[in-house]
């Protein structure tokens, strides 16, 4: 009983602690500090766009919109055409680069593929 | 000089208004960013940034409050960021100890001690001040606004944008949860 009241006095002394309390003063010359810092937190421009890119929520905009963009023209192609006029066009494009047709003067057939 | 010729002249990004304002201000500014962040380094800092938030966004504060409740806001924001950030940094340190990435020892800083604090009280105030940071943000910023800033229930309401029963309830359920908190450590003490 004794030790409860004496617990009971004691945070009513630990609420009670900040009354009449003086308000913290901040250590001299603050504008003066405060300047330096404003004069070094004014940017240029382009140190104002590369923190305005760096940011995480434009930099990931940025990378989900070209993920987008790159998913929208990889759905727009149709897949089958697409196979096949590359093979096709493929095919043709390196018969011709490479000559692989045997055009040679002494070569009585040519066979084209 | 009056304050809105003040906040009209700063608007113009007057040099004499700005510092007229940073020093009618930069003792309330200070001191309640002391006893959020409960360290006098990490106060200055926020102090600082709240000026320059000021600086910078003056334009904004079209006078629908009190100019004292705007950077009341100001200083709210900008000292529970600077916890956030800190607890943050804490927490990934930590992680990377685990890792063996960090080396340096993570280590509790010592109980606040407030300058403005009456000598006989500078004990149980610690107390006070380590036990007001387990509370819930809601409540520690109300109970820091009425015992440390003084304001009266209608100035908190405005401050916090709340009504004045909400910041009655926040008062008494802070009161509430500090006396569990230093019973349950008393007990432990004895």
């Amino acid at each position: 009983m004794f030790n409860e009241h004496k617990i009971n006095n004691r945070i009513e002394k630990i609420l009670n602690s900040l009354d009449g309390m003086q308000k913290a003063q901040p250590a001299p010359f603050f504008y003066t500090r405060l300047q330096a810092r404003l004069s070094g937190s004014r940017k240029n421009i382009w140190e104002q766009i590369t923190y305005f890119v760096s940011r995480p929520v434009v930099a990931f905009s940025m990378l989900a919109l070209v993920m987008l963009l790159n998913m929208t023209v990889l759905l727009r192609k149709s897949p089958t055409t697409t196979t096949a006029v590359v093979s096709d066009q493929t095919y043709q494009s390196v018969y011709e680069d490479f000559s692989i047709a045997s055009n040679a003067f002494y070569d009585y057939e040519i066979k084209e593929p | 000089m009056n304050e809105w010729i003040l906040i009209d002249k700063l608007k113009q990004k007057d040099e004499v208004a700005f510092r007229t304002i940073v020093e009618t201000w930069q003792e309330m500014v200070f001191n309640t960013a002391l006893s959020i962040v409960q360290s006098t380094e990490d106060a200055e800092d926020v102090s600082q940034e709240v000026f320059v938030q000021v600086y910078e966004s003056i334009q904004s504060f079209k006078g629908e409050s009190k100019f004292s409740t705007w950077l009341y806001r100001i200083v709210l924001t900008k000292s529970m960021d600077h916890i956030r950030k800190k607890k943050r940094k804490k927490r990934f340190a930590f992680i990377q100890s685990l890792f063996g990435l960090n080396n340096e020892i993570i280590y509790d800083p010592p109980d606040f001690q407030h300058p403005g604090v009456k000598l006989d009280n500078k004990e149980t105030a610690a107390i006070l001040f380590k036990t007001i940071n387990k509370l819930p943000e809601n409540q520690k910023i109300a109970f820091i606004l009425h015992k440390v800033e003084g304001l009266s229930y209608q100035q908190i309401c405005e401050v916090m944008n709340t009504t004045v029963s909400s910041v009655e309830s926040l008062l008494h359920r802070a009161k509430n949860n500090l006396k569990k908190h230093l019973e349950h450590e008393n007990r432990f003490s004895e």
